[in-house]
């Protein structure tokens, strides 16, 4: 299975490259070559298939000759560890974002063959381009069937930390997001290429943009729950270089999701559409460069030096080709109108695209600074979380408002008193939300603020449901408001899958505020039969030992917890400490309650049986994985495929570029 | 005696590698020469050459 991996992958780098030179060669043309070259992508993604199977294969029987295996697995793993270990390590992680690149590749040359025949070949070159350079990576420095040199009886093992269930499948999901964008990308720069005045680029990725953005986001909020879950220091985002990695390109790529709408409908921000999309593309890579260079210090970074130059050249010379073509392309990357005036939906979009690349300069900055320090100074510094916070939080203010009033605007000029009247109710349900969180004790203006834009961004968004229901009853008459509201949604699906989007949005940013801002830490001393009491919350420990498992030996402690006096749970708290691995790892208990969730964590014990805890009270902190659960909902509901009918009807209506694109195909195909 | 490693080895893979290479290369391998160029010449070549016949 060795050969039969490593091969793969060499013939697999051939055959990229042979794709590469016979696409390219037959981009004027459909030819034999051509054929040829979509032929190549297929059988490298067979390639890429075999490899990974054999990889898995290895991983599977325990095949301790290979150096990956020996590093990651061990006997006495569990078999859903050791097969997940493909992705817990370096090159096999390489692999999976190699794979996956041949997977969409493929899919790309297959699904639109025949249909976009001027865009496909130079797409299908840039992800072949991508894809050659992985896997020269692969083959050059971090090989995933290296040999060891003395095969050992048994491997090291998969870090304890990485041993989750949320850690097995955050992975594929974020790598599934940061490797579909190359897709998009790839489009802009086949119709940067071809000198395509038309917006078909846009329409080819946007099941690809939707694709990426709903799997980063699934991506990133796993990633947070398994830090919540596992990490036990009470939160679940750290600003940590390796989660503003995958922040970044989530941010660029909101943008983009947002900006592409004026383009679709209005025939605006052309240029700026093809910027966004390169500078994603180019986080996601630099997302993985960060992960992988060791530039920068990070729990969940892979330090390999020698992987900081090839990506560093992957990178720029991605970037320098990419800004030379749009500058080459200026003229046709011209947009169709400019904005005529400040109270329209084309503003609001401009204003809130604007705020998320501020947004993703101040991550940036703060992710890169240390690493810059000690590039120009010679100085190690450390940025904290509360630079973040500072610098984030009165952006993302600005974000949640524009959000809340962006639906309300029309495009090209809105009216302030249609834009009043659709604001009336929101304001009046925040003012009185603001009111009773203010009586109930709220002083912080910041977080009132949040509080009151989440309320009217929500409250706007419930509205855009009703407002729909009601268009639909004045077609159909004696039809009831929530039949009619699920029937236009269903109808409507990319507005109101929005619509969803931003309702989970809201909620998200309700349940980070309220965790973040009210979340208490309390550190218990306990003694069985000698319970403690902090605020309205008593502790009482039941039982404290150690019990030996496979591997390990573990350390627990039953907690019973009570609120004003009523029990509300019993919670065990662990200390792991494994056989073959020196760091101790901590278990988190958490009692999930309606309000609060109370979490516990076993710090240390002593001889007698005193145990030390440290207990957070983290309120409505289920409102955020809620929230992430409505938005990947409603990215799902845009995503659906729209009814045929429907769907042509509100193209000529709403997207006069697109409906003009349309006819120029439909004519070029006449011909 | 051989074994399932080493038929694994020596005719599988490279059977699966063949097969694979011969599968890209065979719209060029069966590519017909120039004589057979007027069946494969583009649709509105074709069409012109018509309208010349019939204003003939």
């Amino acid at each position: 299975m060795i050969e039969l991996g490593y091969y793969s992958l060499v013939l697999c780098w051939v055959m990229t490259l042979f794709g590469i030179v016979a696409l390219w060669l037959s981009r004027h043309q459909t030819s034999t070559l051509r054929q040829t070259g979509y032929r190549a992508v297929t059988a490298s993604f067979l390639l890429l298939t075999a490899a990974s199977l054999a990889l898995l294969g290895l991983l599977a029987t325990h095949d301790f000759r290979v150096q990956y295996v020996a590093a990651y697995t061990s006997l006495d793993l569990p078999m859903v560890y050791v097969l997940t270990a493909f992705w817990g390590g370096q090159s096999g992680s390489l692999l999976l974002w190699t794979f996956l690149l041949g997977l969409f590749s493929f899919l790309v040359v297959v699904r639109t063959r025949g249909e976009r025949e001027q865009l496909i070949p130079y797409a299908a070159v840039v992800i072949l381009v991508a894809q050659h350079f992985f896997l020269s990576v692969m083959l050059y420095a971090a090989n995933p069937f290296a040999a060891v040199d003395v095969v050992p009886a048994d491997g090291r093992g998969l870090n304890p930390l990485l041993q989750n269930f949320f850690m097995v499948i955050h992975p594929p999901f974020l790598y599934l997001g940061y490797v579909a964008y190359t897709v998009p990308f790839a489009y802009a720069i086949a119709a940067l290429i071809a000198g395509r005045r038309d917006s078909e680029w846009l329409r080819a990725s946007r099941p690809w943009t939707l694709l990426s953005w709903v799997f980063l986001t699934a991506g990133i909020l796993l990633g947070a729950y398994w830090a919540y879950i596992e990490l036990g220091w009470g939160g679940y985002w750290a600003w940590d270089p390796v989660e503003n990695a995958s922040l970044m390109p989530w941010l660029v790529g909101t943008a983009f999701l947002h900006s592409v709408i004026a383009e679709e409908r209005q025939g605006l921000f052309r240029r700026w559409n093809f910027a966004l999309i390169i500078l994603t593309f180019e986080l996601c890579i630099f997302g993985t460069f960060l992960t992988r260079s060791g530039i920068v210090t990070s729990v969940h970074a892979f330090a390999d030096s020698q992987m900081k130059n090839l990506f560093l050249a992957f990178m720029i010379s991605t970037a320098l080709i990419s800004i030379g073509l749009l500058v080459y392309r200026a003229a046709i990357t011209r947009p169709a109108r400019n904005i005529s005036t400040v109270l329209s939906k084309e503003s609001a979009l401009l204003a809130v695209n604007l705020l998320f690349l501020a947004l993703t300069l101040a991550v940036f900055w703060g992710t890169m600074y240390p690493a810059f320090s000690e590039l120009l100074k010679g100085e190690k510094v450390s940025i904290t979380g509360d630079f973040f916070n500072r610098v984030t939080w009165p952006l993302a203010l600005a974000v949640i408002a524009l959000a809340a009033v962006a639906p309300l605007l029309s495009w090209r000029a809105s009216s302030p008193t249609s834009l009043r009247k659709g604001l009336t109710w929101p304001l009046v349900v925040s003012v009185l939300f603001g009111t009773s969180l203010f009586a109930l004790g709220a002083r912080e203006p910041i977080a009132i603020a949040f509080f009151l834009a989440c309320c009217l961004m929500a409250v706007s968004m419930l509205l855009e449901f009703v407002r729909g229901g009601r268009s639909r009853q004045s077609t159909a008459p004696g039809q009831a408001l929530l039949p009619a509201m699920v029937s236009h949604t269903v109808e409507h699906r990319r507005r109101y899958g929005a619509v969803t989007t931003h309702l989970g949005i809201a909620l998200t940013f309700i349940g980070i505020l309220a965790s973040s801002t009210y979340t208490r830490e309390y550190d218990v001393t306990l003694k069985q039969g000698k319970p403690a009491s902090f605020a309205e919350f008593r502790a009482e420990l039941v039982e404290f030992r150690e019990r030996p498992e496979i591997g390990k030996d573990v350390v627990f402690a039953r907690i019973r917890c009570y609120k004003d006096g009523r029990l509300i749970g019993e919670t065990q708290p662990e200390k792991h400490f494994h056989r073959k691995f020196e760091q101790p790892q901590t278990e988190v208990a958490i009692l999930p309650r309606l309000k609060e969730d109370v979490y516990v964590v076993l710090m240390g014990w002593e001889q007698d049986g005193t145990v030390f805890a440290r207990v957070n009270i983290n309120p409505g902190i289920w409102l955020l994985w809620l929230g992430g659960l409505i938005i990947l909902a409603g990215g799902l509901i845009v995503m659906l495929p729209a009814r045929r009918q429907a769907a042509t009807a509100d193209a000529r209506q709403t997207s006069p570029v697109s409906f003009e694109a349309e006819i120029v195909t439909q004519s070029s195909k006449l011909e | 005696m051989v074994g399932q490693k080493e038929i694994m080895s020596f005719v599988l893979i490279p059977l699966f590698f063949v097969a694979l290479i011969i599968y890209v290369a065979m719209p060029l391998l069966s590519e017909k020469g120039p004589q057979a160029a007027p069946h494969t010449a583009p649709s509105h070549k074709r069409s012109l050459s018509r309208t010349s016949k019939t204003k003939r």
